[in-house]
């Protein structure tokens, strides 16, 4: 009889429990933010390494906490499925309703397992309203892809659960001195493996990404006078698109990738110029006295702002692609400059001097709505959107050294993104 | 030794007239005067040198000699110190235009920052006389059911909650449809319009128009337009809605839009880009002769404008 009972217990808490899962008693909850306006989640991350279980963890809060899609609820006392027991296809009941009653939408589990043979991470996302599973994958990788592995999912669970295109793959263009030359460098977007893509120990600046991501476009003084060149990602292959004697600089790519526009002396002052992406078909924008440089495309691409010192100041204007209906959009401070239109097309975020140094700024393309986004101290210069259009990066003073900093679009976060004891500058946001 | 000093007088001479190239007008003049003079000496030179080259030379003969080179240091010197003083007159020249150039720049600036103040003052402006005629729309309205309230066969006032018989068929308060004779357009959609302050409207159809929405950005400035044909907008109305056409490859109506902007709005700052939208347009539906003319007008009318030298690329494209 006794027997039968135990047996009997066994069942129902194998019903309770799926298989692998264990978790204690103790629950208690610490809310990070109270944002209502983001998804509750909380992140659950377990192996058999605990150095990769808290890599993953970290990588995995970060990214998710920087879409700013998610509030994340630390929840401790619940462990991950093993699932090397299998993917239950639903929560487990009994932790469904505990992970409900503290307000958590979702729960992404993560479960690393690590041997010679390299890293398997194991990820998945269940909805606490329905218990059900939503997302399951295995990403396999050598240990130097970890953090790359991590944000694959991380993007994978801002795709699943709010439909919008994640930014924790995507890639900074950016100029460093660490060798003691401005060369340039990619890194993640969080800071993480920077690597050098120019080493002709000369000038490189104003790098610029193309839309499709395989390009990246750059003045460069390696062949002693400041001309335009691109660089294949993918080849490392790299050819000179301007060979005039004067300044060629700032080149910025049209949003169906075939057109670029630049800036150059070659008529005495810098003016804006247009040509196509092999060099070709060079055709001049702007004609009025003073300097009009730094272009930027409208991601229509009917529009390009730019910079100029037509009236006196460096302001920003903008103009048809055509180079038609010049029109003035700043009118507050003696200098603005450095425009950069937003992805969605709703905003132009510049460099706005204020004091002694410079500010990162946002104004609609109508003029209106004109916001200060960062407040120093120091001197805040060259932004650049991320591709989800919530955060822009640029390079800071504020902490002695230039460094990349990142600031959400409202100003409320500010995050140091590089850190190498070198000065860094000018990042472009990779498009995806 | 004669010839070496004719050559050195001819090179001085020289240099002077490159340097007076860029010279102002009264340093031509005396630069002008100082070659003139510089001639005859020359002429007086040659003269003495051709004497001296006479094999007998006379103590007299000597003497002259030695006098016309005194003469000659005198003039080398001379015409240094005015050679030096056309360079310092030339370089206060470059100076002073650069600072007009930049004092341009600064009226430019100026001008462009009250065109954006008064645009702002007129925007306002604009938003608050549609909302006077609103309000007086209302008021009329108003009026015109107070009216039909006594016209009404019992003259009744209706109070609430008082004096309403159930049972009794109550005339309407809102007249019928029929009878809003002097509302010509549908008071719902006209109010629903109304609603919005034109700045508004005409600030979302411009974001529109960014966003690539061209059909929706013709709409809403049409709107704009219907609301305040005169506002201090229209004319950048009108200008977008060509824009819009263009961008949709409707050029007939863009063409139309544009130069309703040139009739319309002729002292508009949009007249020059119009223009030369026009013969963009007519370039486009391959009316070369046409685009041509709108070229022309561009130059000749707004000649120191951005577009006057686009409109000459295009005019050495067509040719």
């Amino acid at each position: 009889m006794k027997a039968i009972a135990l047996i009997f217990t066994l069942l129902l808490f194998s019903m309770i429990l799926p298989t692998g899962i264990s978790y204690a008693e103790e629950v208690y909850l610490e809310t990070l933010k109270g944002d209502i306006s983001r998804i509750p989640v909380t992140v659950i991350v377990n192996g058999n390494n605990s150095d990769a279980v808290s890599n993953i963890r970290k990588v995995l809060e970060y990214d998710l906490d920087r879409s700013l899609y998610f509030d994340l609820i630390k929840v401790n006392g619940f462990d991950v499925f093993d699932i090397r027991g299998g993917v239950p296809s639903r929560l487990d009941e009994n932790m469904r309703m505990q992970l409900r009653s503290l307000g958590i939408d979702s729960v992404i589990m993560a479960f690393v397992t690590k041997d010679e043979k390299g890293i398997k991470l194991d990820g998945k996302i269940y909805e606490t309203g329905s218990g059900e599973l939503i997302y399951v994958k295995r990403y396999i990788g050598n240990d130097n892809l970890l953090r790359r592995l991590v944000h694959r999912f991380s993007d994978e669970i801002v795709f699943r659960l709010t439909g919008e295109k994640g930014i924790a793959q995507t890639r900074i263009v950016f100029i460093s001195d660490q060798t003691g030359q401005k060369e340039l460098y990619i890194m993640d977007y969080d800071g993480y493996s920077p690597k050098m893509i120019t080493g002709n120990r000369s000038l490189n600046l104003s790098p610029s990404w193309s839309p499709s991501g395989s390009l990246i476009a750059y003045t460069s003084y390696r062949d002693g006078n400041p001309d335009i060149y691109i660089v294949d990602l993918g080849t490392s292959k790299r050819w000179r698109l301007t060979d005039y004697s004067g300044l060629d600089i700032s080149p910025s790519w049209s949003p169906d990738g075939n057109v670029m526009a630049f800036a150059t002396s070659r008529d005495g002052n810098a003016e804006i110029y247009m040509m196509n992406r092999d060099g070709k078909g060079v055709k001049r924008l702007t004609y009025m006295r003073g300097e009009d440089v730094s272009p930027t495309w409208s991601p229509t691409g009917s529009e390009i702002a730019f910079t100029s010192d037509r009236g006196g100041s460096p302001q920003i204007y903008v103009m048809k692609a055509d180079g038609t209906n010049v029109r003035r959009l700043t009118f507050k401070g003696e200098y603005n400059s450095d425009a950069v239109w937003s992805p969605r097309g709703n905003k132009i975020a510049f460099a706005c001097k204020r004091g002694s140094g410079f500010r990162i700024c946002t104004v609609n393309p109508d003029g209106s709505g004109l916001e200060e986004i960062t407040d120093g101290p120091g001197s805040d210069e060259s932004p650049s959107w991320s591709p989800d259009g919530r955060w822009i990066m640029f390079t800071s003073s504020r902490n002695g050294k230039w460094n990349i900093y990142m600031v959400d679009i409202d100003g409320n976060r500010v995050e140091r993104i590089t850190n190498s004891g070198s000065n860094n500058w000018g990042p472009d946001w990779s498009p995806n | 030794m004669g010839d070496f000093q004719v050559k050195k007088v001819l090179l001085i001479t020289m240099g002077l007239i490159f340097l007076s190239g860029c010279a102002m007008q009264a340093d031509l003049v005396d630069l002008e005067n100082e070659v003139r003079k510089m001639k005859a000496i020359l002429l007086e030179t040659k003269r003495d040198v051709a004497l001296m080259q006479k094999p007998q030379r006379s103590e007299q003969q000597e003497q002259l000699a030695e006098q016309n080179r005194e003469k000659m240091a005198r003039i080398e010197t001379e015409t240094k110190e005015k050679l030096n003083n056309l360079q310092k007159n030339q370089a206060d020249f470059e100076v002073r235009f650069d600072q007009l150039s930049t004092d341009a720049q600064v009226i430019q600036g100026r001008l462009e920052e009250n065109n954006h103040k008064l645009s702002e003052l007129s925007e306002g402006i604009d938003d608050q006389e549609t909302a006077i005629q609103e309000l007086s729309r209302k008021l009329d309205l108003i009026e015109t059911r107070m009216n039909e309230t006594q016209r009404s066969p019992d003259n009744k006032i209706l109070l609430p909650g008082k004096d309403i018989d159930p049972n009794k068929d109550i005339k309407p308060v809102l007249p019928p449809p029929k009878s809003t004779g002097p509302h010509p357009v549908p008071m719902t959609q006209d109010t629903d319009l109304t609603k919005i302050a034109p700045s508004e409207l005409y600030n979302q159809a411009y974001k529109d128009y960014m966003a690539g929405n061209y059909d929706l950005a013709i709409t809403g400035f049409s709107n704009y337009l219907r609301q305040s044909p005169t506002g201090t907008l229209a004319s950048n109305a009108l200008y977008w809605i060509g824009e819009c056409y263009y961008s949709n490859a409707d050029y007939p109506k863009a063409v139309s839009a544009f130069e309703s902007v040139t009739i319309d709005f002729p002292r508009s700052e949009k007249v020059v880009g119009s223009l030369l939208k026009m013969g963009y347009s007519y370039e486009k539906m391959g009316n070369n002769s046409m685009a041509l003319v709108y070229y022309k007008k561009v130059i000749e009318q707004f000649p120191f404008s951005q577009e006057a030298a686009l409109a000459k690329v295009k005019l050495t494209e067509l040719k």
